[in-house]
Parts: C-alpha cells; sequence; structure tokens
C-alpha cells in the first residue's frame, strides 16, 4: 500500500477496498428491520440502519439484501396471517356457508372483526414497509433502478397479497369478499354496518396490485373484489326489479329507484371505492331501469298516463332522469307520451266535431221537407255554431299545450328531443283534423272582431301567439292562407275589425314565420282599403267641384279590390246582376268613368253582393235610417215609389232588381221575416220566403232605435258544407297548379331525373306551405308528359328528362310583375291556349287584364316573381310580349 | 340527482404571500398589449433598426419595452428577426427581457436572423435555470411553507389595524444570518420564563407600528423570495416596508423596492442573491465551521449541545473516517497501520436540519426512528454521522448551505463523490466528477479508487477518465497485480458473462490506447497540411517506432487477459 508518491498513490482505506462480510452486516440490518416491527424504532438511529443497507448495495450485495428482506417480510407476513388473522376467519365462511346457519347479529359481529384484525395487520404492514423503505432508499434508487425490478416497497406489498390475501391453507382473500359482500348485502336489506372498517379493507384492496408493474387495471380490488360484487349486485337488483314490480305502483316504484341509485352513489364513497361507481350505477340501470321501465310506465292508474294526465310533476321528473340514464334518447318515455298526447288531440277532435256533425244531418233532415231556403237558414245557423266550436277546439287544443309545455318545462329538463316529439305530436293531429286550419283562422277572426276589445296590447300580444303556435303546426298553410284571406276580407270590408293594429301585428307574425309570399296578399288587401279611402275622397272633392248641381242624396263609399288579392269569387258583372235605381246608376257611371280614366285598360266590377247602403225612411212620421245591404237598398227603392198598399210579388221584385234568387231570397228574409226590422210585410206570414209571396212596405213598423242595422244573415262566419266543397276544390287546382310550377322548376334545373327524386325534391319545396299529395304529384307528372314538358328516359322506366325546347333559352317561364307608377300591379302570364299544339314552342307573355280569351283556354301558367321598378323597362317589356302576342295571333289565325 | 358533494379532502391551499403580493409570473402581466403611439412608432422604428428613433423613444418618451403589439410581438422580437443588431443590444441595454424557458423569450431567440443576433441574446439571458443560485433561494424560500419537515423556531408576530395577530414562523439562523439587527437582538442569552416554558418556540412580537404587509414582504426578502411590490401602488406600505427594512438593517431591500425598471430589479436582485450568498457564507464560517468540536471517536458520546446554543442548531453532524491527510502525518511518523487505528479524531459541526438539503435528511428527520422524534428544549441535540474525513466535512457543509459555484478541493473530491451519493446530492456529484475528470497528472489518490468510486456511484464521464488515465501511463500499470484484479473486477461487473463480452475497462483502456498514439501522430504531423494525408500517415507511422509501442501494449493486454483467463 505505501507506495512511493509519484503517479500513484496510495489507495484510500475505508470505502473501496476494504471487505464487507454480508452476515455481519445483514445481521445488524435483520435485527434492525425486527425492531422496525416491534415498534421499536425509535430506538434505532435512522443513520446507522441507511448505512448498513448502503454499504451492503455499494458492496454488491444488493441482491443478496433485497432478496433477504423479502424473505424477512415474507416470513413476517406468514407468521401474522397464522397468528393475527386465522384465529378470526368467519366459520361460516371458512365452511363456504354464506347465508344460512348464523344470524345476522352474529355474522355481523364475527365478520366486523375479522376486517377490523385484516385492517390492523394491514396498516401495520403499511407502516413498517414505510419505514423500511426509507432506511433502504439507497437501494431502491441503485441497486433496484439499476436491475430494473420493483422497489422493495413494491415488493413487499405482493408479499402481502401472496402470504396474507392468498394464503394457501386459508383463503383470507375469499373470506374477505365474502365478508364484505355479506356486510353490503346487510345494508342493502336495512340493516347498518360499520362502513370505516370496509373502507378501510377496500382500500387495502386498492393498494395492492396483481403484479409488481402496479398496472392501474390490475389491482386486486378490480381483479378480485369487484367482480364479484358485480355479479351479487346483478342478481340482487334483478330480484328486487321482479319484487317491487309485483308489489308497487309507478310511483313507488321511481322512488324505490331513485333511493337504490342514492345508496349505490354513498356506498362507493363512503363504503366501497369511486372507482366502482360507474359499474354499479350500471348494474342498477339496468336491472331496475332498463328492464323495467317500460312497465313501470305502462302500470294501469299510476303508470305514464296517470302522471300526465294529473300533471304529476315530481313524477315524471323522475321517470325523465331514469330514462336518461339508460336512453340518452328516452325513446320510450318519447314514444308513449306522444301517444297520450295524440289520443288526447283526437278526443278534442271529435268531441268538437261531433255536435257539428248532428247539426248537419239535422238540418239536412229539415231541408228534405222544406225548400231550398231553409237548408240555407239552417246551414247558416250551423256556421255559427261552428265559429263557437272553433273556439272551443282551439281553446282546448291550447289548454292541451300548456298543459305538456308545462310538463316539458317542470319534469322534462326542457329537453329538446322531447320538445321536437311533442311538436310532431301536435301536428299529427292537428293535420290529422281537416277543419283544423279553418278553425285557426276562425279563432283568429273571432278575437280580432270582438275578443281583443279593452285588452292591452301584451294580452293581444299573448291571444296572437296563441294563434300563431297553432299555425306553425298546420301542414297545410295554403288552406289556412285561404281561410285567414276570406275572413280578413269580411273583417276589412263590413269594417268589423277592432284594431287595425292588431291586423298588422298578426300579418308581421305571419310573415315573419313563413315569410313574405304567405303575407303578400293580406298586405294587399290593406293597402286596396287605404287606396280606395283615398280615391273616395276625392271623387267626392271632385264632384263637389266640378257638379255644382251635385246631388246630396247619394254619398259613395268605394273599395276598390284587386281581384287576386281578395278572395272575391267570379269574374265577370254578369254573375252579380243588378239593375240599380236611376241615382245610384248616375253616381256609379260617374265614378266608373273617373277611375277608368285614371287606370286606364282597367276594369271595374260591381259587387252590390258586398256592400251596404244607408236608406232614410218615415214610418209612421218618425224617421229612421236603415243599414241595408246593396240588394236590400235595391229592393228598399223598388218599393219607394210606390203608393201606399202597394204590392210586389217575389217575381215582380226580381224583375225590377235583376238580383240573383238565392241573395233575393236571404234579403227578403232579413226584411220581411226578422222581426225586430220587419220594414216589409210579406204574405203569406211565415218565416221562410217562397217565390210565390207577395211583399209590401210595413206601415205599422216602429222602433225605438233611430238608426236599425238590417243585415243579412250573417254569411262571415265558418263555411256552410257546400262553401267548403268549393273552397277544397279551389285549393287543389292552386296545388296543382304550384306542384307543376315547381317540377318544372327542378326538370329544368337537373334535366335528368330518377322519379323519386323528383317526387322528393317536390315535397321538400312545397312543406312550407302544405303536404302535397303523392298521387297529386304523380299526376301533374303525367300531365307534363302529356304536355311535353318532360318525358321518360329511354330504356330508364323511372328517370325522366325535360324536354328542352328551342325557345326555351328565353326567361319565358318567368311571370313578371310589373309595377307601373301607380303602385297597382300587374301581372303578366304565360299562357299557351289550349289550340296551340304542344310541339308548338311557343309560350306568351301577355298584360292583364288582357283581351285574351276566357280562362278555360288557359292550360297552365307559371307564376316566378321578378318585379322592376323601372316603369319604362316594364312598359317596355308589355310591349315585347304584347307584340310576340300579336304575332302568334296572326299566325294562328 | 346524483350530486358529487365537494371534494373537501383537498382544500385549497391558502397561502399568505400570493395574496398580498402580485406575482409576476404572469405572461399577460409580463407582457401587457400597448396600443399607444410611442409604442407603435418603437415597433415600427425596430422593424426598420432606427436606431435614433428608438433611442429617443426610449430616452424621452418612457414607451414600455417589454410590451407587446397587437399580433404579440416584442420590440426585441421585431428587431431580432428584422436582424438589426444595435437595436437589439440598446434594447437589451434598456431592459428589455429576453429569457430562455419562457415563451416569448424562445420565440425571440428562435428568430433571430443570424447567429450574432443570437449570441448577443443569449449573453443578456437571465434565466433561472442557468443562475447556480437559484435552487438554493428556492430552497429557502420554500422553507416557509414548513413542508414536509417544519423547522421553524422562532414565531414573529405583527398586528394589523383591525387587530389581528399574523404570525410567522421563522429560523433563528436565516434572520440571524441576513438581518444584522436580528443578529444582535437573537445573541441575547435566551431565557425561558415561566410564561413561553411550554411554547417550543420562542415568540417576538413586533410593534405596532409595522404592518403585517410590510413584514411579510421583509420576510420573504430575507428567505430570498423574489419580491415585487408596485412602486406606485401605496405609499403608506412602502414607507411601512421602508421603515421595517432600515430598522432590520436590510437596506437593499428598499433598493430592491424603488427599482422601476425590470431590468435594474433583475440586477438588483441577482446582485442581492450574490449578496446574500456571501453574507450567509460568512455566517455559516463564523457559526458553523468554527464552531465545530473536534474530540476522538470514543469521546463523541460525551458531547452535548442544547437547542438555543448561539448558533440556533438543532442537530449535530459529526465525520464518521479518520481522516487521511491526518493519517498521511501518522504514516510518516509510524510509518504504516494506519488502519489499524479506531479512535481517531473527529469533528463535530452545529448544524441545522432546515439547510440539510437532501431527500436522505428529509427522509430522516421526518421518519419515526430516533433522529425523526421530536426535541424538546431539554434534551440534547442529536449527533449523525456521516462517512466522510473531517476535513471534506465542511465542504458537504458548504454545498448544503450555499450551493457555492466554487469547485470543491480536488483532494476532498473523491469523498465528496461517495458522500453526495449516499445523500443524494446530484449536483455536487457532478461538480466532484468534473473535479477529479478535469484533475492535471498528478492525482492525490489512486486512480483505481477513482475507478472503483465511477462504478460504485455509476459516473460514466469519470469511468472513462480513469481508462484514459491508465491507457496514458499503461506501461506502468502493466505489471502492477492489482491492476489485474482491477480488469478482472471489470469482468465482473457484467452479470452472466458470456465469453466473449467485452470487458468496458480494456475495451475503454484499448480506445484511449489508441486515441493516444493518433494524438501524438497527429500532433507530429501536424505541419503535414490535409487529413487524408494525415491519416495515411498515420497508418504508416504505426508501423514505425511507436506503432511498436503500441502493438507491443495491445499484445501485453492480450497476454493480461489471457491470464485471467478472460476473452475479450
Amino acid at each position: 500500500m505505501n507506495r512511493s508518491r509519484g503517479k500513484i498513490r496510495p489507495p484510500r482505506r475505508g470505502l473501496a477496498t476494504d471487505h464487507v462480510d454480508f452476515d455481519e452486516y445483514w445481521e445488524v440490518l435483520a435485527q434492525s428491520l425486527r425492531e422496525i416491527y416491534a415498534k421499536n424504532a425509535s430506538h434505532l438511529s435512522f443513520e446507522e440502519v441507511y448505512r448498513n443497507a448502503y454499504k451492503l448495495v455499494l458492496k454488491k450485495h444488493g441482491d443478496r439484501l433485497y432478496g433477504n428482506v423479502k424473505k424477512l417480510v415474507g416470513e413476517h407476513l406468514q407468521m401474522v396471517a397464522v397468528r393475527d388473522v386465522k384465529p378470526l376467519l368467519p366459520s361460516s365462511i371458512v365452511t363456504g356457508d354464506v347465508s344460512f346457519g348464523t344470524a345476522t347479529t352474529e355474522r355481523r359481529t364475527v365478520g366486523t372483526k375479522f376486517l377490523e384484525r385484516l385492517k390492523f395487520v394491514w396498516e401495520d404492514h403499511q407502516l413498517c414497509m414505510g419505514m423500511m423503505k426509507e432506511v433502504l432508499m439507497y437501494m431502491d434508487r441503485v441497486f433496484c433502478a439499476d436491475r430494473k425490478i420493483p422497489s422493495i416497497y413494491v415488493a413487499c406489498m405482493g408479499l402481502f397479497r401472496d402470504h396474507v390475501l392468498r394464503h394457501p391453507e386459508y383463503n383470507i382473500g375469499n373470506a374477505l369478499n365474502s365478508v364484505i359482500l355479506d356486510q353490503i348485502k346487510m345494508e342493502r336489506d336495512g340493516d347498518i354496518i360499520n362502513r370505516a372498517t370496509i373502507r378501510a379493507c377496500v382500500y387495502m384492496l386498492e393498494g395492492l396490485y396483481e403484479t409488481e408493474e402496479e398496472l392501474e387495471d390490475q389491482k386486486v380490488y378490480l381483479t378480485s373484489f369487484e367482480k364479484n360484487f358485480l355479479l351479487a349486485s346483478e342478481v340482487f337488483y334483478q330480484r328486487e326489479g321482479e319484487r317491487l314490480l309485483r308489489d308497487c305502483d309507478a310511483t313507488t316504484y321511481l322512488r324505490k329507484v331513485d333511493k337504490r341509485l342514492k345508496e349505490e352513489y354513498s356506498r362507493c364513497h363512503d363504503t366501497l371505492s369511486m372507482l366502482t361507481e360507474a359499474k354499479i350505477m350500471k348494474v342498477v340501470d339496468q336491472q331496475l331501469i332498463d328492464a323495467n321501465i317500460n312497465d313501470v310506465m305502462e302500470m294501469e292508474g299510476s303508470g305514464l298516463q296517470f302522471m300526465l294526465d294529473n300533471d304529476r310533476y315530481e313524477d315524471l321528473k323522475l321517470v325523465y332522469e331514469l330514462i336518461s340514464r339508460v336512453d340518452s334518447e328516452k325513446r320510450s318515455l318519447k314514444k308513449k307520451m306522444c301517444a297520450r298526447l295524440v289520443a288526447m288531440g283526437k278526443e278534442v277532435n271529435r268531441t268538437v266535431s261531433t255536435p257539428q256533425i248532428i247539426a248537419v244531418s239535422g238540418a239536412d233532415g229539415a231541408g228534405e221537407s222544406s225548400k231550398a231556403s231553409a237548408t240555407v237558414v239552417s246551414e247558416e245557423k250551423v256556421a255559427n255554431n261552428i265559429t263557437l266550436v272553433a273556439i272551443r277546439w282551439v281553446d282546448e287544443v291550447l289548454a292541451l299545450k300548456d298543459k305538456y309545455e308545462n310538463i316539458w318545462e317542470q319534469s322534462f329538463d326542457k329537453d329538446k328531443g322531447i320538445q321536437a316529439a311533442m311538436t310532431r305530436a301536435f301536428t299529427d293531429f292537428i293535420n290529422d283534423f281537416d277543419r283544423s286550419p279553418e278553425f285557426i283562422s276562425l279563432f283568429i277572426d273571432e278575437n280580432l272582431r270582438k275578443g281583443l276589445k279593452g285588452k292591452t296590447e301584451t294580452e293581444v300580444d299573448v291571444v296572437l301567439d296563441k294563434a300563431l303556435t297553432l299555425f306553425r303546426y298546420i301542414s297545410d298553410k295554403d288552406v289556412f292562407e285561404r281561410y285567414y284571406k276570406k275572413h280578413l276580407s269580411r273583417r276589412l270590408l263590413m269594417n268589423r275589425s277592432v284594431s287595425h293594429d292588431a291586423e298588422k301585428q298578426m300579418i308581421g307574425k305571419f310573415k315573419m314565420e313563413v315569410g313574405f309570399a304567405f303575407t303578400g296578399k293580406f298586405e294587399g288587401m290593406f293597402k286596396d282599403m287605404n287606396i280606395s279611402e283615398e280615391m273616395t275622397s276625392e271623387f267626392k272633392r271632385l264632384l263637389q267641384e266640378s257638379d255644382n248641381n251635385y246631388k246630396k242624396g247619394v254619398d259613395l263609399s268605394v273599395q276598390i279590390l284587386t281581384s287576386t288579392f281578395w278572395p272575391v269569387g267570379g269574374g265577370g258583372s254578369s254573375d252579380h246582376p243588378c239593375i240599380y235605381p236611376p241615382e245610384i246608376r248616375a253616381i256609379r257611371d260617374s265614378f266608373t268613368k273617373y277611375y277608368l280614366d285614371r287606370h286606364s285598360g282597367r276594369k271595374l266590377d260591381w259587387r252590390p253582393d258586398m256592400g251596404t247602403a244607408d236608406v232614410r225612411a218615415t214610418f209612421k212620421g218618425k224617421k229612421h235610417e236603415l243599414n241595408v245591404t246593396t240588394y236590400g237598398m235595391v229592393i228598399l227603392m223598388a218599393f219607394s215609389d210606390l203608393a201606399p198598399g202597394r204590392i210586389l210579388s217575389f217575381e215582380e221584385i226580381q224583375t225590377i232588381t235583376s238580383i240573383p234568387e238565392q241573395d233575393l231570397v236571404r234579403n227578403l228574409q232579413a226584411l220581411a221575416v226578422a222581426p225586430k226590422t220587419r220594414v216589409l210585410i210579406k204574405k203569406p206570414m211565415s218565416r221562410d220566403v217562397r217565390l210565390t209571396d207577395v211583399f209590401a212596405v210595413n206601415e205599422e213598423f216602429s222602433s225605438k232605435f233611430m238608426r236599425i242595422r238590417i243585415g243579412v244573415v250573417a254569411t262571415n262566419r265558418a263555411e256552410t258544407e257546400q262553401e267548403r266543397r268549393d273552397t277544397d276544390e279551389k285549393t287543389e287546382r292552386y296545388r296543382g297548379a304550384t306542384i307543376e310550377a315547381a317540377l318544372v322548376r327542378i326538370m329544368k334545373q337537373r334535366k335528368l331525373i330518377s322519379h323519386t327524386e323528383l317526387v322528393n325534391e317536390v315535397l321538400a319545396q312545397m312543406g312550407s306551405r302544405f303536404n302535397p299529395d303523392i298521387t297529386m304529384v304523380k299526376k301533374r307528372i303525367e300531365s307534363l308528359m302529356e304536355r311535353e314538358y318532360m318525358e321518360r328516359a329511354e330504356g330508364e322506366r323511372q328517370v325522366y328528362r325535360y324536354i328542352v325546347s328551342s325557345l326555351m333559352a328565353l326567361p319565358f317561364h318567368l311571370s313578371i310583375i310589373l309595377v307601373p307608377k301607380h303602385n297597382t300591379e300587374t301581372t303578366a302570364t304565360i299562357i299557351r291556349p289550349s289550340s296551340v299544339p304542344p310541339t308548338h314552342k311557343f309560350r306568351y307573355w301577355l298584360p292583364r287584364p288582357s283581351p285574351f280569351p276566357s280562362p278555360n283556354t288557359m292550360v297552365s301558367f307559371h307564376t316566378l316573381h321578378v318585379q322592376t321598378y323601372i316603369p319604362s323597362f316594364s312598359s317596355f317589356l308589355i310591349q315585347f310580349i304584347s307584340g310576340i302576342y300579336m304575332a302568334f295571333i296572326t299566325k294562328m289565325g | 340527482m346524483l350530486t358529487r358533494p365537494e371534494d373537501l379532502s383537498n382544500p385549497p391551499k391558502t397561502t399568505l404571500f400570493s395574496q398580498l403580493l402580485r406575482d409576476h409570473s404572469d405572461i399577460r402581466a409580463k407582457n401587457p398589449v400597448d396600443e399607444s403611439g410611442p409604442f407603435q412608432r418603437l415597433c415600427e422604428a425596430c422593424r426598420r433598426g432606427d436606431l435614433q428613433t428608438v433611442q429617443n423613444l426610449i430616452a424621452y418618451e418612457g414607451v414600455n419595452l417589454n410590451a407587446v403589439d397587437r399580433f404579440d410581438n416584442l420590440p426585441l422580437t421585431l428587431a431580432s428577426l428584422c436582424g438589426h443588431y444595435e437595436v437589439v443590444e440598446l434594447l437589451l441595454e434598456s431592459g428589455a427581457v429576453c429569457e430562455r424557458d419562457t415563451f416569448q423569450g424562445e420565440r425571440i431567440l428562435y428568430n433571430a436572423l443570424n447567429s450574432r443576433i443570437r449570441n448577443l441574446l443569449v449573453r443578456y439571458d437571465y434565466s433561472k435555470s442557468i443562475d447556480p443560485a437559484q435552487p438554493w433561494a428556492a430552497h429557502i424560500a420554500s422553507l416557509l411553507s414548513r413542508e414536509p419537515l417544519d423547522t421553524t423556531d422562532i414565531v414573529i408576530t405583527a398586528t394589523t389595524a383591525t387587530g389581528l395577530e399574523m404570525a410567522f414562523h421563522l429560523h433563528k439562523f436565516m434572520l440571524s444570518a441576513r438581518s444584522p439587527y436580528l443578529r444582535r437582538r437573537l445573541s441575547l442569552p435566551y431565557t425561558p420564563t415561566a410564561a413561553n416554558e411550554h411554547e417550543p418556540k420562542k415568540t417576538i412580537r413586533l410593534s405596532q407600528s409595522f404592518s403585517p404587509r410590510a413584514l411579510e414582504t421583509v420576510v420573504k426578502h430575507i428567505y430570498l423570495g423574489d419580491i415585487f411590490v408596485d412602486p406606485n401602488s401605496d405609499e403608506d406600505a412602502m414607507e411601512n416596508i421602508e421603515k421595517l427594512s432600515r430598522h432590520l438593517e436590510i437596506p437593499e431591500l428598499c433598493e430592491l423596492l424603488l427599482a422601476d425598471t425590470p431590468k435594474l430589479r433583475r440586477q438588483l436582485r441577482s446582485e442581492g442573491l450574490k449578496k446574500a450568498q456571501a453574507g450567509m457564507e460568512e455566517w455559516v464560517q463564523e457559526n458553523v465551521l468554527k464552531k465545530r468540536i473536534v474530540v476522538r471517536k470514543s469521546q463523541v458520546g460525551g458531547i452535548k449541545m442544547f437547542p438555543g446554543n448561539d448558533s440556533f442548531a438543532d442537530v449535530l453532524i459529526r465525520s464518521d473516517e479518520p481522516d487521511w491527510h491526518g493519517a498521511e502525518v501518522v504514516d510518516a511518523g509510524t510509518g504504516g497501520e494506519v488502519e489499524e487505528e479506531e479512535d481517531y479524531f473527529t469533528h463535530i459541526y452545529p448544524t441545522h436540519k432546515a439547510l440539510l438539503r437532501s431527500e436522505f435528511f428529509t427522509a430522516m428527520f421526518t421518519s419515526p426512528f430516533l433522529e425523526g422524534l421530536p426535541t424538546t428544549p431539554a434534551s440534547p441535540l442529536p449527533i449523525i454521522s456521516l462517512p466522510l474525513p473531517a476535513s471534506t466535512l465542511p465542504y458537504l457543509l458548504l454545498h448544503l448551505y450555499l450551493e457555492t459555484p466554487t469547485p470543491p478541493p480536488l483532494q476532498h473530491s473523491l469523498s465528496l463523490l461517495y458522500t453526495s451519493d449516499l445523500l443524494f446530492l446530484d449536483r455536487l456529484k457532478s461538480k466532484c466528477a468534473q473535479v477529479i475528470a478535469t484533475a492535471s497528472d498528478d492525482l492525490p489518490f489512486h486512480i483505481y479508487d477513482v475507478i472503483r468510486a465511477a462504478w460504485a456511484t455509476r459516473v460514466p464521464r469519470l469511468e472513462a477518465f480513469g481508462a484514459k488515465y491508465i491507457a496514458e501511463r499503461l506501461e506502468d500499470f502493466l505489471p502492477d497485480p492489482e491492476f489485474l484484479e482491477l480488469v478482472a473486477e471489470s469482468a465482473g461487473r457484467i452479470k452472466g458473462r458470456q465469453e466473449t463480452d467485452t470487458i468496458e475497462l480494456v475495451d475503454d483502456i484499448r480506445y484511449y490506447l489508441d486515441e493516444r498514439f493518433r494524438m501524438r501522430v497527429e500532433d507530429n504531423l501536424g505541419f503535414c497540411g490535409n487529413g487524408e494525408e494525415a491519416a495515411g500517415e498515420v497508418d504508416g507511422s504505426l508501423k514505425t517506432e511507436k506503432g511498436h509501442v503500441y502493438e507491443e501494449l495491445l499484445g501485453r493486454i492480450d497476454a493480461l487477459l489471457e491470464e485471467l483467463k478472460l476473452d475479450a
């Protein structure tokens, strides 16, 4: 050692070379470890123990040290298993006899003692290992890391698993599982158990792993305990589900399930492990909810129907929550709820339609014996009834909606899916009822005429919104449009509307909902009203200025209706013949001249069936002002020049006035039959007006009112059967045209398209307006093929091809709304007279009103609106179109 | 329906400091968006490299150099990206920050147009990971949390205006080391009175005139925390802090607080840290190293020290190895048999648990073993022996207390290497390895010990060093029987060794042997010009005289292996 100083120095003594006797050091170390087990650590010097281990590792005795420590710990654990744990093994479990024999209390005591002992042993092991780990830190850091073997702590945890839990003789692990399961069963059955002890043992299982790699999914808890637990729980809850289904009503069942869920949740928190939470919840979900919820919902007298009918918000909420756990779509709940909703809706439809049918049939029965006039009366009565029925229907539907909306809000957490299902259900039953568009329109009509009187703006808004919600459900929006137009026109013409603001508001709402196309005509109606007012006053002014002899006697107010906006049937004046008294005729002609001067090329059609007149009359020296229909006025005027007591027969009146028979009957009825407004006397006196009756002025008429309104029995209410058929027919015609337009639009765009695609496309385009009937679509396709707009593609049966004509390149399928300076619209419509063979590729434009043949020569027309505000351009177009038209005429001629 | 209860197992930690002092680590706070006119002009000037404008803006407009424009660009980023060296320099000089390991900092570096600018940026970089004092400062700052080991021995309380008393648990030695006033105050003899007999810690109540906030700031400073108080925030508070720092005779705190530019602050903090380190070193020299007790090993049991000693120690550390310097002296006198002497002198130092910065000590003091038992004022301090020579122990303590950047002397490095391995002191370990591996030829210990130490403490760098050392003087070692032993040991290090497996040591020696001759050949051929020629020459020259020596040495290694019945 003692070499000369130079390059090589003497090695220092101590660390590097001197020999370390393993056994000597190990003996000291082992003694220290035993002291740790004996709880004498406080007498040991950390530094000394540590340094012993350090030296052994440094001197390459790491593996022996590691092995020896493991052996020492292993032996200790074996001893512990036998000495401490085994005596407390519950005998019933050792014999495999768990659930029978011993009484619950005894089992619980024995089990708890066993668990407590195990807990103690485990905690002691952990404590001691914690200390050993620290003094053997150098071995862990250097030797174990170098060899890539588990640290001594991990290794000894594995020893605990092998030597205690899986003791070869006493299956302590199994016993542990059984005891815990047994205790949980007791708790589920309502006993109280020591949760903390179980928790401690679960901690132990969670702290142990199957392998030394300590993989998270290899916890002994998961591999040996949880599986058994879930299995036992499944069995338990299956039985529980059956029992509850047998013994409880729906509410109790739901509450029990909810309670169980909460219990399991808290069990995972306080007794077992959070790792199990999701899994045990799934077991409960499956066994108690998924398996039985349909049965529960269908329970007689307490199931879903009961809850819905009785607004059991709490219970419904529970149903919703529980179903949400197993099915995020909540399909069964939706299905059952909607079924109930539709059933209730249909019930409303049924109760509403039944009395009406009776009324109608009753009227028909009466009508058989009497003449046509009687039918008119009873039908009108029915119509009045129908308004009430409509309001009742709307109210009931709204009530139903409110009810379900409440349930949805309070119980279903405003679930979007359920809302959609509810909407579907409402749509279903509302559209199932063919009178719903009419009823809704009537409801609005009623409210705008009377219902809104004295209500504040917000209240009005609420009512209108209600109407609108129902409107949304209607799929045949075009039908509704027709009804609404009709009702609106009545309100406007008869000045029955309570508030123009409310009307505008309503139209604004429709516009928001379905767009401009829907409300354009309504707005046009309002515009017409305004223009008429202006024109009336201007006409009056002009009349006064120009004619000093202006007769004060007749005062004319006109309402000029653009025929396309207003649901005023019929075209020419021939439909509404009426011979006016000369005074009236004069002023009529005067106005006609005035108007046509201003708007050349237009045609005025006077509608005596829609107007009213005020007539002054003197009865028994008392002056009265009679407010009658235009026809009524004409009739009265016929009497005014007669000598007192002179009578006129029905036929005479008809000859004088040439009023159509039906209108005459109705008007005479109002004048001569209605008791309070009987200004004429009829002979013979009866309720009905017959063609053979004769009439005279009722000299005896008296009334305490100065102004008397003699209304023809109202026609403003719901339609009669006849009218309805007319409406339907009109609707069909209109729809046919719309579908054709859509078909051509699509074909033009796609050129080649399969049948199904075409139909689907049409359905999609029409969806916002109405639900087209498929057969109708098919018919239209046939018709278009007939007219050679399209053809079947060769070789492919279900594919159509668009026939491109040479002139098709021109935008001839557009109709152009020309807006001349006075702001009324002129519609140019493409028409093709039937005499033109389809192969003829001309489509013509022409201004309207046109001198063109009557409508029956028009086979089809397409409307697509292009608006231009340049007057010169529009007049150019008109000329252009007329030019082609003329060319055509010459060619055809 | 089922709601998870609030997780109460982990209550949020409320730390006093976070509430009162603004933590400045927030990126947003560091680099606020500035859309003012001058700043935009600055950015524009940085893009264009307009040095004059930048200068003017900094001098007269006082723009914030560490703000970002709305595209998140710092002026420094722009200047560095656009390659304006002078502008970058000016910005850095004026206090623009480019810190590595921050998003913006890395972005600036990465975007630098050329390496000249990059180097400039790196030179100005102030980074926590590079500052050697930082881990030390962080450790001391962490003492305040009293986790995992509470080593405080004094409580100072301050009273808020509302009469709320706030207690700060502190260390006497820290206070004494950092505040001259407190050093004087604490050096007064401490006599337990009846009132505080039961209190394990002494309690000092601060005068009402100092707010807890001021005390907190000062405490944070004493514990080397990075403090920042907005100078404009609160005049009263500032004044209070200033008063207290004057009272405690810590003048640099005021300076630090008054520093208004980030650059100045960083500079002051860096200096302050150095000063603190120096001050601490002085204190340690005075109160720890000089307070050592030298006794024979047999008399160690008789040493008793009590808490409340004037260095406020709470644990004693003694050397537990004979000093080999001493041994040498004895060796010279008696001529051998040093190892036999059991009753050597050992040194005992009063130390502080708080600063024994090692997992080893933490485990020890928190364990239920003897050392971890709670001490009472009446019981003597525990003595912990560490296996290293008395003369080496101070260097360990200096490292623990101060993290001194200076490496330990070479002669102590080997012992310290073992000790640092034992105590898991990685930084010290690499420092020791560095010292040994860069030593000149004259080693104060045997190279075999270095190699064995390298094996034992797993320092490959030293293994290589040892192999190189031996290769360079292989002729001297080959006849040494102990060298044979060493080779055998190296072979044994591979477990389950196959016949043809290599012996690391021999491989390394061969490698360095090759290098040794090649190096010399290259040295000789230094004039020959291009490398290829030189390589050819090397091969040629190997056949020359030196080549013969090389061949011979290789042959002797093979012979040696054969003798050991090893094949490699």
